[in-house]
């Protein structure tokens, strides 16, 4: 299999946000200590009316493409990674493939793996650009979990919107990609089925030691991403110590914090890549935001660790190291310039944009 | 004595796919012959400059500047129903490099106050409304570039 | 260029309160037919309707592939089976009616020819489905814009020409003028209801900076009535005109043109043959996509036509909804170009003004029926012309321009003007 790496990326994050306090004035279910303290969250991201997963992806790709600096002809893959589409049985990896006016030659397809969705269309894109079938391919990893969370449960608190797109190729990455590793199982702590609304999970076990943060935690997030990373780090026979970065799935501020003691991380190591506490759970584009916001101050040389992990899906982990190239081809709007340009919102104004309020069905107005 | 209805006939609009090239990537006309621009696209194909047929698809810059602004003044029912969840939007003018004025169209990401004549802004596809057939329309708006 | 022509008969709806209280009883066929039967009994001396030998009629229209009620309106006039032309060219139709009859009339084709204007809010085929910008229908109706998010945006334009102040010195000035005008015409909407605003006082509000409190204010006098509604003229050959009448109205000229109903098509649309800023006498930096050259050709031409400079014209009848009738009033050059703010400040179309214009109370006072809009202007045209205009005629009526634009196209894509003549 060829070498492959990234060749640029791309970030986009909706433009309005409200603060943990409004959704606990209206609710007061879970404490506000419990949310900040324990969870590491202080806001989440909105959608207006007019985004979606898919929007929120063209804006990402266009950035992608654009520093890549590569002939838009031949990107010959897209893979469009969400648990969130707007459409259940129609792909919207074509809307992205013809709003960016890539060519109609394209391996083209929409990846539903729970919100590690973003981590296996690389992984996808990587095995066709290894095997020689597409000369460059664009993995995106979009969701928009906020409007398919329930009011009132815990997960409102966390659920948030974002997308971030990598242009995958074989020839002069800003970081290539060392190897990846996949751990899965049927564990499903979160699940929403076909035709369903709202994401539903297992519930807090508040008995077991950090059962009381998510559902699930220990048998579901923390095992996989052991396994999954134990399992890389032995194929590449590296160990925590060689990386100067180390990326996770941020289903809240604190997650990555609780996992890096039990790997072996150190806090410098974990610190940048995490934006969960301003932004909350991004989803399938959770750990790729953060990615994207290391690959933003990282410098060639340097090693990064990225673990994704997917209700139900298991975790993915790479091991990427970035080249000379970098400085080329890093966006001019820094990940934490868009998280920065924001407008808070109240409760009200949340719930009514993401259509939470009971309307006609199937209404055929936006 | 008459053949039976071999199907049932159905009203769709291909108008929205149709025209998605212009509303994802601001596509127009470019006339082969005399070299001039036309945006919308010359749905007829035909250029009113020298009248040749022959004409290609141009993709117009993705960059402009407000010209105008306001804040729309009623809800306009649309399809006789309101925008649903939508405060008053900002509707602009907006100028592209080519001199061509897209308009009306919206400006998105922004608050009122913000705005200001001659800012720069970029193109952003977002979910316009669903279309007759129940398919959502994706189209352009415009938001300003961050620095 | 054939016969002369002359209008014999004229008339419309009434668009009075009183009226309109039985509107929900009246499809817009009846309407049509009320319009005609008041055009028929202006006749003087009488004409048999069986001698109406064709019809030109127009609608606002949909801006779509469907639309057209061809013969339902024949049978509704019970005029079967004479010929007709149907016409859809929004705001302006009813000039392109005129224009269409003339050349029949003129051409020695008919004899008698009936124009009727007329538009109806909600009888016509499924109005929300297909509103539309009126621009490139393949494209603009998508994005949930209305007509009004292009024309409420031109007011933006109009502060950079004049000034904000003066414009909206000027628009309160109008404004009062057409209540003035309306409650001296019985059918018109505005009739019986006083002018609610005073002058000074919107502009106190306005200089001590409350633009809010100034528009509320000001909102509460602009309430232009959109109605069904029809009217039109009766056309005859010079010739027989005073067979029916003594005083007819002689057609001197008459002109309809098109452009693109794109709105921002003004500001790049590159036809080299024309030099679109030099047409409409704009400087370079001024140029913007209001700016509306079907309106400036289609006035040059019937003023040729006609054989009229702009000193001879004696009033004029002009499109005059939202400010529109700043840029149309500068194509008869009888004020400057960019000076027709000053021109209303002055007076100067009030009735003892230069150039009386709106003196049925305007587009937005007598009510709007686009399809009829031209040909109610054309109407009270005829009326002045000839002396029977009571306490609103204006004291000298030799000419008369009628103009107007529809669509929003730069500010108004197609443009008729008609010039008459007192016989």
């Amino acid at each position: 299999m060829g070498k492959c790496g990234i060749i640029g990326y791309g970030a986009s994050v909706p433009y309005l946000r409200i603060k943990m306090e409004e959704i606990y004035e209206v609710w007061r279910n879970y404490s506000l200590d419990f949310l900040k303290e324990r969870l590491g969250l202080s806001e989440r991201a909105v959608l207006q009316p007019n985004e979606d997963s898919v929007t929120l992806a063209v804006a990402a790709s266009k950035v992608a493409v654009e520093h890549a600096k590569i002939d838009k002809e031949k990107i010959d893959a897209l893979f469009f990674g969400t648990c969130t589409n707007p459409y259940d049985s129609k792909a919207s990896a074509t809307i992205i493939a013809e709003a960016l006016g890539l060519s109609n030659y394209l391996i083209c397809g929409d990846v539903q793996f729970s919100t590690k969705s973003g981590t296996k269309a690389i992984q996808v894109c990587m095995a066709l650009v290894g095997s020689g079938m597409a000369r460059y391919g664009l993995a995106i990893g979009s969701d928009t979990i906020n409007r398919h969370a329930c009011p009132g449960r815990l997960l409102e608190y966390e659920a948030s919107a974002g997308a971030a797109s990598f242009v995958i190729g074989g020839d002069e990455p800003i970081a290539e990609i060392e190897g990846t590793c996949s751990f899965v199982s049927d564990t499903s702590e979160f699940w929403r089925c076909e035709g369903d609304r709202y994401i539903q999970s297992t519930g807090l076990s508040p008995g077991s030691p950090s059962g009381d943060i998510h559902p699930m935690w220990e048998v579901g997030y923390v095992e996989h991403i052991l396994k999954a990373s134990e399992s890389l780090m032995k194929k590449l026979g590296l160990k925590p110590e060689d990386y100067s970065y180390a990326v996770f799935q941020q289903p809240f501020g604190n997650a990555p914090y609780y996992l890096m003691e039990r790997m072996g991380f150190k806090e410098e190591q974990v610190k940048p890549g995490t934006i969960a506490h301003l932004i909350g759970d991004c989803g399938s584009a959770s750990a790729l935001l953060g990615l994207a916001s290391v690959l933003d101050i990282a410098k060639p040389e340097e090693r990064i660790f990225v673990a994704s992990y997917g209700f139900g899906a298991g975790s993915d982990t790479f091991s990427l190291k970035v080249t000379s190239r970098i400085d080329e081809k890093r966006p001019v709007v820094t990940v934490k310039k868009i998280i920065e340009r924001k407008k808070l919102v109240d409760y009200a104004n949340a719930i009514r944009n993401e259509y939470k309020y009971l309307q006609d069905m199937n209404p055929t107005y936006l | 004595m008459f053949p039976e209805r071999p199907y049932c006939i159905v009203y769709r609009e291909p108008i929205y796919w149709r025209e998605r090239k212009g509303r994802y990537r601001l596509v127009g006309s470019r006339c082969k012959k005399c070299g001039e621009l036309w945006w919308p696209r010359r749905v007829s194909e035909v250029c009113p400059n020298c009248h040749s047929r022959d004409l290609e698809e141009y993709e117009f810059s993705h960059e402009g500047i407000v010209d105008a602004f306001m804040l729309d003044r009623i809800s306009q029912p649309l399809m006789g129903t309101e925008i649903y969840g939508r405060e008053r939007r900002i509707i602009a003018v907006v100028k592209l490099k080519e001199g061509v004025t897209i308009t009306p169209t919206e400006i998105v990401d922004c608050s009122p106050e913000e705005v200001k004549l001659g800012m720069k802004v970029q193109l952003v596809v977002r979910k316009l409304r669903r279309a007759n057939d129940g398919n959502w329309l994706y189209g352009y708006m415009w938001a300003p570039i961050i620095k | 260029m054939g016969r002369k022509v002359a209008i014999v008969g004229f008339g419309s709806t009434d668009n009075s309160d009183e009226a309109r209280r039985k509107d929900d009883l009246k499809p817009w066929r009846t309407k049509v037919a009320d319009a005609f039967y008041n055009i028929l009994e202006s006749v003087d001396k009488g004409i048999d309707l069986k001698d109406i030998q064709y019809v030109v009629t127009n609608y606002h229209g949909e801006s779509s592939v469907e639309g057209g009620s061809p013969a339902e309106l024949i049978d509704a006039l019970g005029l079967a089976p004479i010929g007709h032309s149907l016409i859809t060219d929004q705001c302006t139709g009813s000039g392109t009616s005129l224009f269409d009859a003339y050349a029949i009339v003129a051409s020695g084709l008919c004899d008698v020819v009936l124009i009727i204007g007329w538009d109806s809010r909600y009888d016509s085929l499924n109005r929300a489905e297909k509103r539309s910008l009126q621009s490139n229908v393949d494209f603009d109706y998508h994005f949930g814009y209305d007509h009004y998010h292009a024309t409420d945006m031109f007011i933006e334009y109009f502060y950079r020409w004049y000034g904000k102040r003066e414009v909206l010195e000027a628009f309160v000035t109008y404004v009062i003028q057409q209540y003035w005008y309306a409650n001296r015409t019985p059918k018109a909407a505005w009739y019986g209801h006083q002018c609610p605003i005073k002058k000074d006082e919107l502009l106190a509000l306005l200089d001590s900076g409350d633009e809010a409190g100034f528009w509320r204010k000001f909102k509460q006098a602009v309430r232009y009535v959109s109605c069904d509604g029809a009217s039109g003229v009766i056309l005859v050959p010079a010739e027989d005109a005073k067979k029916y009448t003594d005083t007819p109205v002689y057609i001197e000229g008459v002109s309809q043109k098109n452009t693109p109903n794109y709105v921002g098509w003004p500001t790049h649309y590159p036809v080299k043959r024309y030099d679109w800023a030099a047409i409409t006498h704009t400087p370079s930096d001024k140029m913007c996509h209001i700016i509306s050259p079907a309106s400036w050709i289609s006035t040059e031409e019937a003023f040729k036509m006609a054989k009229i400079e702009p000193k001879d014209v004696d009033f004029a009848e002009v499109f005059d909804l939202d400010l529109l009738h700043l840029p149309l009033l500068e194509t008869l050059r009888v004020c400057p170009r960019f000076g027709a703010v000053k021109f209303i400040i002055d007076g100067e179309t009030a009735i003892d003004g230069r150039l009386p214009c709106g003196t049925n109370g305007g587009v937005g006072g007598f009510g709007k029926a686009s399809g009829a809009d031209f040909s109610n202007m054309l109407v009270e045209a005829v009326i002045q012309l000839r002396g029977e205009a009571g306490q609103r005629q204006v004291p000298k009526h030799d000419i008369a321009v009628v103009k107007s634009a529809g669509g929003v196209g730069g500010g108004g894509a197609m443009s008729s003007t008609a010039v008459l003549r007192r016989g």
